[in-house]
């Protein structure tokens, strides 16, 4: 049974698990309930941040230009354009020991893809969640579903993978943000 | 407050367990637009037909979601704490006839509760193709009850949003037309629509009203007319509804029959019994319903006007039925059928009685299984056989 989350919660990730290592973290989520307007597009992104609390380079910024960092540690699984299908919309493969030892925590964001120009938010898009599976074993440790309270914003931080001493910890984060994918660039020290 | 398209707001933010509107304009050129809800379970599906709010259906079976149309706009009045806890989910919908979303000129939605009120203004530049929109969701999730402004749908229109909602678009709806085109007349009133200030309603049973006949010499027209198109468009009720316009009489010489479809006893305006059933329209989708005209009402000593549903299950909830007897001078008379819940497939809405110098109209509504029981209650006496129309 993995570990439900709510809001702000942290949980150890490592302590528990002794010789984990390479783990999935899967994103998922509901739009497409309507054929008329636009289609959504969402785009998960993470940010590799130093002590600064900032991407101290352009390569710690994981996206689909961008679908590893240098050290190969964080890999993006490429991007779903339709959010079609069952279970993860899109995954990452993180390997904990490769994760070079200036990054102190990897941010997992989603961002809705033009979401201006096609009046979208996310308000219209239900059942996001994020879920971090041991690859070893195939097993589910942590999940935690957004729920309701997101409306007009069109970027989300949903959680993160943080050090605690010679540990990894999951902060389900859940922060809202508008602007986009730029406002959370700027926001993690990126220049766009 | 003004809401952006997607925006969730907790109902408590705005009201405080009291019954809260939500009402719904849209202005639309060349097209004809009908703002719906749908009471739907937690998985989404309209489980439950009653849940169906739109102008036919102005009411849940409690009473929890009514509408009333107000000045152009459609009001949804919401009491959350009498809807059984099946309901999860509300959904207010507009559907075009003609036309798609782009050709909204103006349109809002807004909701209404005790603390204050939440707006979502919208015109056709934010939409492309949709013939059916999902305006807004008051959805309990966890517990807690929101509100949201989808303002998002559907090109495929009716059919896309009930396929949504779990309803059994595709196989009822007749394969012609993508979709039947819904009556131009929205009202269901029977066929002088035109606003009659003189009209008199025979609501309660038993309730008679007297025309004068040496006073209004000329023929007596009854008209029976009912709604099949919406219904049958939405694809809940099943096939549109077919009624049958019959009468029983017995004319003052003591000679007696039955004027109906069945059987082809249309019956005569110019020879006896000087009465005739003008029309059998099966598909029901004639405007003006059936007619019948009594010419020579003074011959009448009684006689009982009676619809009838010939095929199908009697559904008379739907049909919103009402027979209109009209004379020339005199205002009409209008019977509605009050209690559709019924099973039996005849209902007598009215009879009459000849007296000196007047003929009594008497609302009847009462239900029977066919033919012979209504010859039992009302004591004509006829030889009963089969038949066929």
């Amino acid at each position: 049974m993995p570990i439900n989350l709510s809001k702000g919660q942290k949980v150890d990730l490592t302590k528990g698990n002794p010789g984990l290592d390479k783990i999935l973290a899967g994103l998922g989520w509901d739009t497409n309930k309507y054929d008329g307007g636009h289609d959504f597009d969402l785009d998960v992104s993470m940010f590799l941040t130093g002590a600064s609390g900032h991407v101290e380079s352009d390569g710690n910024f994981v996206f689909y230009n961008n679908p590893q960092d240098p050290s190969g540690s964080v890999v993006h699984s490429g991007d779903n354009r339709t959010g079609e299908g069952e279970g993860d919309d899109e995954a990452v493969t993180i390997t904990l020991s490769k994760v070079p030892a200036d990054v102190q925590k990897i941010s997992f964001t989603v961002t809705i893809h033009e979401a201006d120009t096609r009046s979208q938010n996310f308000g219209q898009v239900e059942n996001a969640y994020i879920r971090i599976v041991d690859l070893a074993t195939n097993t589910e440790l942590i999940r935690y579903d957004l729920g309701e309270d997101y409306s007009i914003e069109t970027a989300i931080v949903v959680g993160e993978l943080y050090r605690h001493g010679s540990e990894w910890k999951f902060s389900a984060v859940g922060a809202g943000f508008s602007g986009g994918l730029e406002a959370l660039c700027r926001n993690f020290g990126l220049s766009v | 407050m003004e809401l952006q398209k997607g925006q969730k707001i907790k109902l408590s933010d705005l009201n405080d367990n009291e019954p809260i509107t939500i009402r719904a304009t849209v202005q639309i050129s060349g097209g004809e637009a009908d703002v719906t809800c749908f009471g739907v379970d937690g998985a989404g599906k309209l489980s439950d037909d009653r849940y169906f709010i739109f102008y036919n259906q102005t009411s849940s079976p409690e009473g929890a979601i009514t509408l009333e149309n107000s000045g152009g706009a459609s009001v949804f009045t919401v009491d959350l704490s009498r809807l059984p806890s099946t309901i999860q989910k509300l959904v207010v919908t507009v559907a075009v006839d003609g036309g798609t979303m782009r050709s909204i000129s103006s349109g809002s939605i807004s909701l209404s509760g005790s603390k204050g009120s939440a707006e979502y203004p919208f015109s056709g530049t934010g939409f492309q193709e949709e013939k059916a929109l999902i305006l807004c969701e008051l959805y309990c999730k966890d517990g807690i009850w929101r509100y949201t402004v989808v303002a998002s749908g559907f090109n495929g229109g009716l059919e896309a949003l009930l396929a949504h909602f779990g309803g059994q678009a595709a196989s009822p709806v007749p394969a012609p037309a993508p979709a039947p085109v819904p009556d131009p007349t929205p009202a269901p009133a029977p066929a002088p629509a035109k606003v009659n200030l003189s009209k008199i309603t025979l609501k309660k049973s038993g309730e008679t009203h007297k025309i004068d006949l040496s006073k209004n010499s000329g023929q007596l027209h009854a008209n029976l007319n009912w709604n099949v198109g919406k219904k049958g468009l939405f694809g809940l009720g099943g096939k549109a509804i077919d009624l049958d316009l019959a009468c029983m009489f017995r004319l003052k010489d003591g000679g007696q029959g039955v004027i109906q479809a069945l059987g082809n006893s249309f019956g005569s305006a110019n020879d006896y019994p000087y009465i005739l059933l003008d029309q059998d329209d099966r598909s029901g989708s004639s405007q003006g319903g059936e007619n019948m005209y009594f010419k020579r009402p003074e011959l009448i000593d009684f006689a009982v006007i009676f619809a009838y549903i010939y095929e199908g299950v009697p559904n008379w909830r739907s049909t919103d039925a009402a027979v209109v007897i009209k004379q020339q001078g005199s205002p009409d008379i209008e019977i509605r059928i009050d209690n559709p819940d019924s099973r039996d497939r005849f209902c007598v809405l009215a009879s009459l009685k000849g007296g000196p110098g007047g003929l009594e109209v008497r609302r009847e509504d009462k239900f029977f299984s066919g033919h012979q029981a209504v010859d039992q209650y009302y004591g004509f006496g006829f030889r009963w056989k089969p038949g066929r129309k």
